[in-house]
């Protein structure tokens, strides 16, 4: 299955997590079978408003089936449901600690928004 | 004599706009406020107006028939907002950040797409204690477009008054469009650095609009008030008033009271600002 991470910055597996999901400068998509990593820049990051619906969109279109982030706002969360990607926490760490976690089943999965939005 | 349309604005939030517009409003007769800082309107604190009229603002918003939509992604792609997202087949709405363009609707092929009334904010009129005719907007909690609501509040101006707005801090969309018909702007500042350097984004956008203005300096102080005379003195920009930093006056800030109330001689300064603001209209209609 694909998963996206967000990341910081552009370093593969060792690429940081970013706390929040919408304004996150990267999102590392996994795909968890054949461990084959992508960073896509979140051309969003900057947006003045709708960033977590553009994120979440963009994860979509990828083919996303979870989400590992330290936070996800009320909009991005409301999308991300109804496309049935699934919201893992993850705070700190690289990608590479966020995938294992996740494929342990350690992390725990958010079942209500728990960012707020920027302005 | 005709009347005037004052919009007191600042650049730095917390210098003081209320202070002015209400303090103003009371010193003058026959006057009208408008708080258009919608989003947290304030002047109420010191009025204690009793409102008793209510309006709702609408705005249009997009809504999908979802029978008809055939998930062909163009209104998602077109939508600059991120307003729009389609998620399994399905186009989903958040229309708190529609900016109601109402662009979806048009490039949808399958006429899916219908625009809805959304309550955006809501005005109240109050008669006060106080002899000021008030009118506030108050934008919705969530809502991000303030213009419309300001907009709508415009329309409340009485012709036979004469009419102070109260403005959103900043310089971005809600103050232009409070400002933007005014005779005159009071811009509202504080010696400091930070009150400096959003003074000169404020006087900036005064200048770009080619409204009149003048500057009331808040929380005054003899050995800090040269940052702003400076500036004001290089630009040519009239100094209209001075209001001290004096304890007294944060007490009955702090108790929702107008410092007019208690210091009777300040309406009289506000009179005289009143008139010199005139006067400079008046002097600019002489000459065109």
């Amino acid at each position: 299955m694909k998963i996206a991470v967000t990341a910081e910055n552009d370093n593969g597996f060792a690429s940081n997590v970013n706390p929040h999901f919408g304004r996150s400068p990267y999102f590392a998509i996994v795909d968890t079978q054949t461990d084959e990593i992508d960073l896509v820049k979140n051309e969003a990051a900057r947006a003045s408003g709708g960033a977590g619906v553009s994120a979440a969109q963009l994860i979509s279109d990828r083919g996303v089936e979870a989400l590992i982030s330290g936070s996800v706002g009320p909009k991005a969360y409301t999308a991300l449901s109804r496309g049935n990607i699934e919201m893992y926490i993850k705070k700190g760490g690289t990608v590479k600690e966020a995938v294992e976690a996740f494929e342990k089943g350690s992390l725990s999965q958010l079942t209500s928004p728990n960012g707020t939005p920027r302005k | 004599m005709t009347n005037l349309k004052l919009t007191v604005l600042s650049g730095k939030g917390g210098t003081g706009k209320t202070t002015v517009s209400v303090n103003m409003a009371l010193s003058l007769p026959n006057i009208q406020l408008l708080d258009a800082d919608v989003e947290e309107p304030n002047s109420q604190y010191f009025l204690h107006p009793n409102f008793d009229k209510e309006e709702n603002v609408f705005r249009k918003v997009p809504e999908i028939n979802q029978s008809k939509c055939t998930a062909c992604r163009q209104c998602v792609d077109f939508c600059e907002y991120n307003a729009l997202a389609m998620m399994i087949d399905e186009v989903l709405v958040f229309p708190e950040i529609c900016h109601s363009c109402g662009g979806c609707e048009k490039i949808c092929p399958v006429n899916a797409i219908t625009e809805v009334d959304r309550v955006l904010g809501v005005l109240k009129h109050a008669t006060t204690e106080y002899d000021v005719d008030f009118w506030q907007g108050e934008l919705n909690i969530g809502e991000e477009s303030s213009v419309p609501v300001i907009e709508a509040l415009k329309e409340k101006t009485d012709q036979q008054k004469d009419i102070i707005i109260d403005a959103q801090p900043g310089t971005t969309c809600p103050t232009i469009e409070a400002v933007v018909d005014s005779d005159y702007g009071i811009l509202v500042t504080e010696p400091t650095p930070f009150g400096l350097s959003d003074l000169k984004l404020a006087s900036e956008l005064m200048d770009e609009l080619e409204i009149p203005y003048g500057v009331i300096i808040n929380r005054a102080e003899e050995d800090s008030d040269e940052i702003i005379e400076e500036f004001c003195q290089k630009k040519g920009i009239d100094i209209l008033l001075k209001i001290p930093f004096k304890r007294e006056f944060a007490h009955l800030y702090s108790d929702g009271i107008p410092f007019v109330e208690d210091y009777p001689e300040w309406k009289d300064k506000f009179k005289t600002v009143f008139e010199q603001i005139r006067g400079v209209i008046d002097g600019k209609n002489y000459s065109n």
